[in-house]
């Protein structure tokens, strides 16, 4: 997918762990693993807006577009 | 799916009620009925033997989709049923309708075109109902072909809600 999704960056920054990032937004590791491997083909605004609330950023800041 | 589970229940019931009449129809009801009729009149005995013929197989054909319908009722108390395994049992059920619709209505053809070219027969009345019962199967046989149409679309966007995280 051209679109990226850079948890990995902001949970490095605020240096939380994957299963902590996972349980406080309430998905499934696996679920997290598919959104940084770049196979999810949709994403709830619902998540998107638990994601940026327990990162305290904007989706601009985890999400990206790459040309490919 | 909780409102759901007393009529499924109830209709497991009632289709196993119904496969065991089919059945009683199958080997004993029908054989009997029209081996009688064929002896009580010898020169329509073909006729008789072909309504057997006929009723066995429409028998049959209802027997494989209650069959069917039991393995989708199982995929719905599940939360299956919106996965390709449930297409496959309605492809069964629809070929089975199929099936039982062109053999009435070949029969039907046929005892019509009898009738008409028997003049002490002629009557208008069994080819009506006969016409009358392959309208009715035609559209029951069409909307089933639309039904499964919908639950493959229904099947489509299921997976597809799937991905969404």
């Amino acid at each position: 997918m051209p679109i990226i999704v850079r948890i990995d960056v902001e949970l490095a920054k605020r240096k939380m762990s994957v299963g902590e990032f996972a349980e406080r937004v309430g998905l499934t590791p696996a679920n997290i693993a598919v959104l940084k491997n770049g196979r999810a083909k949709a994403v709830r605004f619902s998540t998107l807006d638990a994601m940026c609330r327990i990162l305290d950023c904007q989706p601009g800041d985890l999400l990206e577009w790459v040309d490919e | 799916m909780t409102r759901t589970a007393p009529v499924l229940i109830l209709l497991k019931v009632f289709l196993v009620a119904l496969f065991a009449f089919l059945l009683v129809l199958q080997v004993m009801s029908l054989p009997g009925m029209f081996s009688y009729r064929a002896e009580q009149a010898p020169e329509l005995a073909h006729i008789a033997w072909l309504m057997l013929a006929l009723s066995e197989l429409e028998v049959l054909c209802l027997q494989v989709v209650v069959v069917c319908t039991w393995r989708l009722l199982s995929l719905v108390r599940g939360d299956q049923i919106f996965s390709p395994v449930s297409l496959a049992w309605v492809d069964v059920i629809v070929w089975a309708f199929a099936v039982g619709w062109a053999a009435l209505a070949g029969v039907a053809a046929y005892l019509t075109a009898y009738i008409y070219f028997t003049p002490e027969l002629r009557d208008p009345g069994v080819p009506l109902t006969l016409f009358g019962l392959v309208l009715v199967g035609a559209v029951f046989v069409l909307l089933v072909v639309i039904l499964r149409t919908l639950l493959r679309q229904a099947t489509v966007l299921r997976s597809d809600l799937d991905e969404v995280i």
